[in-house]
């Protein structure tokens, strides 16, 4: 009896589909869900976050704050006068803006040359001393503490929080946690309190809550613009960080020239700062 | 993070891994021909007439890595099921390259029929997370002379 092991035909047990199509299609496919679905959450994020009370917003900043080098940084002797000046102004702001019993507005001044100033966890706002040296009066000073005001007012803290957690989370699923090198990274990146970064919106919508404060509080909103000439002027400041998370100072400019005109017409008088806040500024400068 | 490691491995591992695998078919290709002669066969013992022939024991084995791209292109379909075309082509290397070398051991040891033969594969490093693994088929069978 004669035998013959036959040739196999190869396109049986061979794909016939060229490998990169395969991975393209896959590739594009797990892609376009992962998106949809970090979409989704960030969404239900969004909205979950503003449920969270405002006391455990407190609570955590606490906490955080205990192992932060925040502590060392703030309240610096003999700038007290300063701290509360600025308490009492941001604490009248607060009442013209209407924000919740509950919540609770605290100012701190941090003595660095950067035009800064920020929002955080728990009602924290945290000016710097170079943007304050270079606002030359107390309208435009008003215009940054109600726009950071307006930041707590929003709950745009807890939201931009609960929003970073859950890309961190979402992507340690993906990735799988046992990557410490990426968690560390990744809930670094996004965990940290103080380093916050409000979206767009949440800019323009503290914008406008601002100018609605000013216009309440001062009858006008003379003086807001002023802002945008500084961070402006700070441009070539390799340490600003005010532009980077803000919306096209341009497009802001704009939409406070507009809000101005439709409220007020004629050319309004601006409220000097406190004598001895211009002595203080004018001895920085020198 | 940095995704440039990944895509980077990723495109070395389809450059060198499709070159290497087009060579591989090629000399499979060639040596099966070459080999021709010998014939395997599943059944566990020979016709009748052939029971008084000389017989031994001949095998050969194989390993092959996956490559970079495999890995990925894998671990993308393991996400949403279906053919892993990535490891096919693999495996179907294995499987031959793994008979060719039976045959060669076969031809050095001056038999014509191999009966018997069987098929065994395991992976190296399975179980580990994040590695890269390898396939070993391991082919043998009673070598008639």
């Amino acid at each position: 009896m004669e035998y013959e092991n036959p040739k196999i035909d190869e396109t049986i047990n061979l794909p016939t589909e060229h490998p990169l199509k395969d991975f393209a299609i896959l590739l594009t496919g797990v892609a376009a869900f992962a998106l949809t679905t970090f979409y989704m959450l960030i969404l239900l994020a969004d909205y979950a976050t503003r449920y969270i009370p405002f006391s455990f917003e407190q609570t955590l900043m606490d906490k955080l704050e205990q192992f932060s080098a925040l502590e060392q940084v703030i309240g610096q002797p003999g700038e007290e006068r300063v701290e509360q000046y600025l308490q009492a102004l941001a604490d009248e702001l607060a009442i013209t803006q209407q924000i919740p019993d509950s919540m609770s507005i605290t100012v701190h001044y941090i003595e660095t040359p950067e035009l800064n100033a920020y929002a955080t966890l728990g009602g924290h706002i945290y000016l710097f001393s170079g943007l304050l040296a270079s606002c030359d009066n107390e309208n435009t000073l008003a215009m940054i503490l109600s726009h950071e005001i307006a930041h707590v007012h929003h709950r745009h803290p807890i939201v931009a929080l609960g929003r970073g957690f859950t890309i961190a989370v979402a992507t340690l699923s993906v990735l799988g946690a046992s990557n410490s090198d990426i968690s560390h990274q990744l809930l670094n990146r996004f965990g940290l309190a103080t380093q916050l970064s409000f979206s767009r919106k949440h800019e323009i919508q503290a914008d406008d809550t601002a100018l609605e404060t000013l216009q309440r509080h001062y009858g006008h909103v003379g003086g807001a613009e002023r802002l945008f000439d500084l961070i402006g002027n700070a441009d070539e400041n390799p340490l600003n960080t005010l532009l980077s998370t803000h919306p096209l100072t341009d497009q802001r400019r704009q939409d406070i020239t507009a809000f101005s005109d439709s409220h007020t017409s004629n050319e309004v008088p601006l409220i000097k700062l406190p004598a001895w806040l211009n002595e203080k500024r004018a001895s920085k400068d020198r | 993070m940095d995704f440039l490691p990944i895509v980077l491995l990723t495109i070395i591992g389809y450059l060198s891994g499709s070159i290497i695998e087009r060579r591989h078919f090629q000399s499979i290709r060639k040596r099966e021909l070459q080999l021709k002669g010998i014939l395997t066969f599943s059944a566990k013992l020979p016709p009748a007439e052939d029971f008084n022939k000389q017989s031994v024991l001949v095998s050969g084995n194989v390993v092959i890595s996956v490559d970079y791209f495999k890995h990925i292109s894998a671990a993308l379909r393991n996400l949403i099921g279906g053919r892993v075309i990535a490891y096919e082509t693999l495996m179907e290397r294995a499987r031959r390259e793994a008979i060719l070398r039976m045959k060669t051991d076969a031809k050095e040891k001056g038999a014509s029929q191999i009966f018997n033969v069987k098929l065994e594969t395991s992976s190296i490093s399975k179980g580990r997370a994040n590695q890269i693994g390898s396939v070993e088929v391991f082919a043998y069978g009673t070598g008639l002379i």
